[in-house]
């Protein structure tokens, strides 16, 4: 019954669109399915052999499975009927909520730790901390991540549209958007936090340079990875 | 075809939960042999009705076997009574016809 690799199938069914996961349980249940109708002809006196060929007669081939899954659209998982929204929208949205979402708790933290009775100059070591690793979570780390769980779930879904592309790119620029500081008031000693995205005149060289090489550093290894995929799945096929 | 397939299975599914091996062989039994559904187009259409939230599954596992059951939701429910509703109606009508066709 499995008549070619279940890694091929599984490849040409999430090819056509259908979620890995779903691809993957579907084999499996007609797999066992399978393994079913060889004991149940075993239970009835054939041959171990017999039994494979009849259950083989019986339940038909991954073939004839693969093409009744593929023809029916409404299998086809969500992302792949709207990749513009699944793989450039929706990551450039959790972006910006993973951002929103990252400062609220960097205040939630020095309020909380204000509230039980920290100084907070600049020698306090929630400060030293904040200055040492905020910056770089959130403007390197935060849209790089974002990017690269992009690009792994467009590689997972063999997605072949440009979307992923696009939006890998975006979430790149619009990284390359943002801004964070902490200052301290020379009159009082205390902090300031302050974040925001937006572009200005002064600094468009170095926003595009940091979007570019955040987009290389995601992008080069997600168009390797796909193209040995297809080579992969060219060979299988 | 894909319609019966879809009644059948419901409605063997409001019975009990089930999983595709029993499925199949239930399909064969209350149909007295008159109907299969083949493997190859079972799990496309059980998948189908999951999707479409008509039916839920669960992976159980039963004498030392995993097995993937479906269950009959209460969307599920209700479509089955629609197209138990449309296949009375239509195999009303072509009994009708077959009876006497001069009114057909």
């Amino acid at each position: 019954m499995p008549d070619r690799s279940p890694h091929a199938s599984i490849g040409r069914l999430v090819q056509a669109g259908i979620a890995p996961r779903r691809a993957r349980r579907i084999l499996r249940e007609f797999a066992e399915h399978h393994a079913d109708v060889v004991a149940e002809y075993l239970n009835l006196g054939l041959s171990a052999s017999e039994a494979q060929a009849a259950a083989n007669a019986r339940v038909g081939s991954e073939q004839q499975l693969l093409v009744n899954l593929l023809a029916r659209p409404d299998l086809k998982s969500w992302a792949h009927r709207q990749p513009s929204v699944a793989f450039a929208l929706a990551p450039v949205l959790s972006f910006a909520l993973a951002f929103v979402v990252s400062i609220l708790a960097l205040v939630t933290m020095v309020e909380w730790r204000k509230a039980h009775g920290d100084a907070l100059d600049a020698a306090s070591p929630v400060v030293q901390w904040i200055r040492g690793y905020a910056g770089f979570y959130l403007l390197w780390a935060l849209p790089a991540a974002v990017a690269a769980l992009l690009a792994a779930a467009a590689a997972r879904r063999r997605e072949t549209s440009i979307w992923p592309c696009v939006g890998i790119a975006a979430v790149c620029l619009v990284g390359a958007l943002t801004n964070f500081s902490l200052d301290f008031s020379p009159m009082s000693n205390r902090p300031t936090m302050g974040a925001g995205i937006g572009i200005g005149t002064h600094n468009i060289v170095p926003v595009l340079l940091r979007a570019g090489s955040a987009t290389a550093l995601v992008l080069l290894p997600y168009l390797r990875a796909r193209r040995r995929q297809r080579h992969e799945f060219g060979a299988l096929v | 075809m894909s319609g019966i397939s879809e009644l059948l299975l419901l409605r063997l599914l409001a019975e009990r939960q089930m999983y595709g091996y029993e499925l199949a062989r239930a399909v064969r039994s209350t149909t007295r042999q008159a109907i299969t559904v083949g493997e190859g187009v079972l799990y496309p259409v059980l998948h189908s009705l999951e999707r479409r939230g008509w039916l839920k599954a669960r992976r159980r596992t039963v004498n030392g076997r995993t097995r993937v059951y479906y269950a009959l939701t209460r969307g599920g429910q209700g479509h089955l009574k629609k197209i138990t509703q449309e296949w009375r109606r239509i195999s009303g009508g072509v009994n009708a016809a077959l009876l006497d066709p001069r009114h057909a």
